[in-house]
């Protein structure tokens, strides 16, 4: 594994009067990290602090030796980093490769052949060649958010910031996602905000739920896993007060707080983990 | 058939027989490289023709980094262009058919040219204007740069049609370019406000004071006294101390000022 290490010490990041973003220490060291946690938890908030979008108020970040606060070493880590924000952040009267080619020119990457053999490259990776001409605008939702992945790969940066990056993919999408993640995660650090836990379980070695801005856990997915274990079952109907899905005709998995009597103890997965942890939202 | 076309089918089916490109000594080369080669072309061939504006700024002379930054400006729209002219022709208007002479008939205009450009500013940069600000400011290339090529873009682009609107204007001399100076002024200082505010507002601020305080000079002298010497020495000068102003806060210009999401 590559890619810089990111170690956040301490950090504090208000935004507005009534949300405080605080997060322990933990390290990133290569590989992918999963940032979980439901909406308004602070997931983005921490994700522009690790993109250098944002200064912390008080802590700190490290990216390798860089410290983001110093503008010659925030541009040094810009140089490395691919952001994908959770608008996606695409002007829709603009074509794709048009596009490509000016989020090319603000990577600073130069002569205007290079910049057209990296989008030919990022966009092949994403499946969107065959767009490449069309206007913004026309494409579709699911489109729209592997452009924005796309411009993130241009430059081939060992940082890569996601947020969200699977939402408005469909199934066959995300998993096409998730293994080019899993390739780039050989060569970057990758730290993804996702609500697709179980889908990027297999791509991240670590994973930090973040729960009301506090930084509830910090570990493996199996360690996540394993937070709900005992907390689990599968049964014919669906149990009150626990969170049920449809895994088959009349077969119903539950996270709870205790399996009713007769139903059948399930091995845990990384989502059951993080529903028990953050209190059933 | 376009020769492109013709070059595409050939190497459609060069990639299919590698043999075709196998040396005098009937080696085939190494694939890794052909398929390089392969995806450069292919790129080249792929790359749709850049749009009418981006040929006519490398014909200028434009660098080529810089092309797509000018290109990407928010506030060139066909819209943006519209309304600018349609301005003009409410402006021209009014000079045509004003009452007095000399600059006292175009002040109108005088006081109008230089709102455009300081509204184009408003609509070249920031979150609420530019879907990429956020991506742009994730990108190595720093906020100050990127703000001050759409800035020139706009003010050049703007300028340049009032000028030509400048040569309509019934009378005036050579005061019925008495707009440039004080327009660059007033970019100026929206621009450096624009480090610390959304630059809608500083755009919105400036301009309203500029028309208050022309108002103001016309009530109390003449229309045209506030397109004088003395304003235009004031303007040099005005901008001379924005533009300090605007490299002294450039830093503010590389974060992200108050995000929504959380």
């Amino acid at each position: 594994m590559s890619g810089p290490t990111i170690t956040v010490t301490s950090l504090t990041q208000r935004h507005g009067i009534s949300f405080t973003l605080r997060v322990d220490s933990f390290v990133s060291a290569g590989g992918a990290t999963a940032i979980l946690g439901p909406n308004g938890s602070g997931k983005t908030t921490l994700l522009r602090l690790l993109a250098t979008l944002t200064q912390p108020e008080t802590g700190s970040i490290r990216v390798d030796v860089l410290d983001p606060t110093v503008p010659v070493e925030r541009t040094a880590i810009r140089r490395r980093l691919g952001y994908v924000a959770q608008s996606n952040g695409l002007p829709d009267r603009m074509r794709v490769s048009e596009f490509c080619d000016y989020v090319g020119a603000l990577k600073e990457i130069g002569p205007d052949r290079l910049r057209r053999r990296w989008s030919a490259w990022a966009l092949d990776r994403v499946g969107l060649t065959g767009v490449a001409g069309d206007r913004i605008r026309t494409l579709s939702g699911g489109m729209r958010r592997r452009l924005a992945i796309a411009q993130a790969l241009l430059g081939g940066p060992d940082l890569l910031v996601l947020d969200e990056p699977l939402a408005s993919l469909d199934a066959e999408q995300r998993g096409e996602i998730t293994g080019l993640l899993a390739m780039l995660a050989a060569d970057a650090n990758i730290i993804v905000a996702t609500h697709h836990a179980d889908e990027l379980a297999s791509v991240c070695g670590r994973v930090v739920v973040l729960n009301g801005g506090r930084m509830a856990f910090v570990g493996s997915p199996a360690e996540l896993a394993s937070l709900a274990e005992g907390h689990v079952w599968e049964t014919g109907i669906p149990t009150d007060g626990a969170i049920c899905r449809a895994v088959g005709p009349g077969r119903f998995h539950c996270v709870g707080v205790s399996p009713p009597p007769g139903a059948e103890t399930a091995r845990p997965s990384v989502a059951d983990g993080y529903l028990t942890l953050v209190g059933h939202h | 058939m376009t020769s492109l076309e013709d070059l595409e089918v050939a190497l459609t089916r060069a990639a299919d027989r590698p043999r075709f490109m196998a040396g005098p000594d009937h080696e085939v080369v190494d694939q890794g490289r052909l398929a390089a080669n392969f995806s450069a072309i292919e790129a080249e061939l792929d790359a749709p023709r850049p749009s009418l504006l981006a040929r006519f700024l490398k014909r200028l002379g434009v660098e080529d980094r810089i092309v797509p930054l000018v290109t990407a400006t928010p506030a060139l729209r066909r819209s943006w262009i519209l309304a600018v002219m349609v301005a003009m022709l409410f402006a021209l208007n009014a000079a045509s058919s004003a009452a007095g002479s000399g600059t006292d008939r175009i002040v109108v205009f005088l006081t109008v040219a230089p709102l455009v450009p300081i509204l184009g500013v408003a609509l070249a940069f920031g979150p609420a204007v530019d879907p990429t600000h956020e991506v742009s400011i994730a990108a190595p290339m720093d906020g100050f740069r990127l703000f001050l090529v759409r800035a020139i873009t706009v003010f050049t682009s703007s300028t340049a049609m009032l000028l030509v609107g400048s040569l309509l204007v019934p009378t005036g001399g050579a005061a019925r370019i008495g707009w440039l100076l004080p327009a660059l002024a007033t970019t100026s200082i929206t621009m450096a406000l624009s480090t610390r505010i959304d630059p809608r507002m500083a755009a919105g601020g400036v301009g309203s004071l500029w028309v208050i305080v022309v108002v103001f000079v016309s009530q109390t002298a003449t229309p045209s006294a506030m397109f004088g010497p003395v304003t235009q020495v004031l303007s040099v000068g005005a901008t001379i101390a924005a533009a300090v102003m605007f490299i002294r806060e450039r830093r503010h210009l590389d974060e992200l000022s108050a995000p929504e999401e959380r």
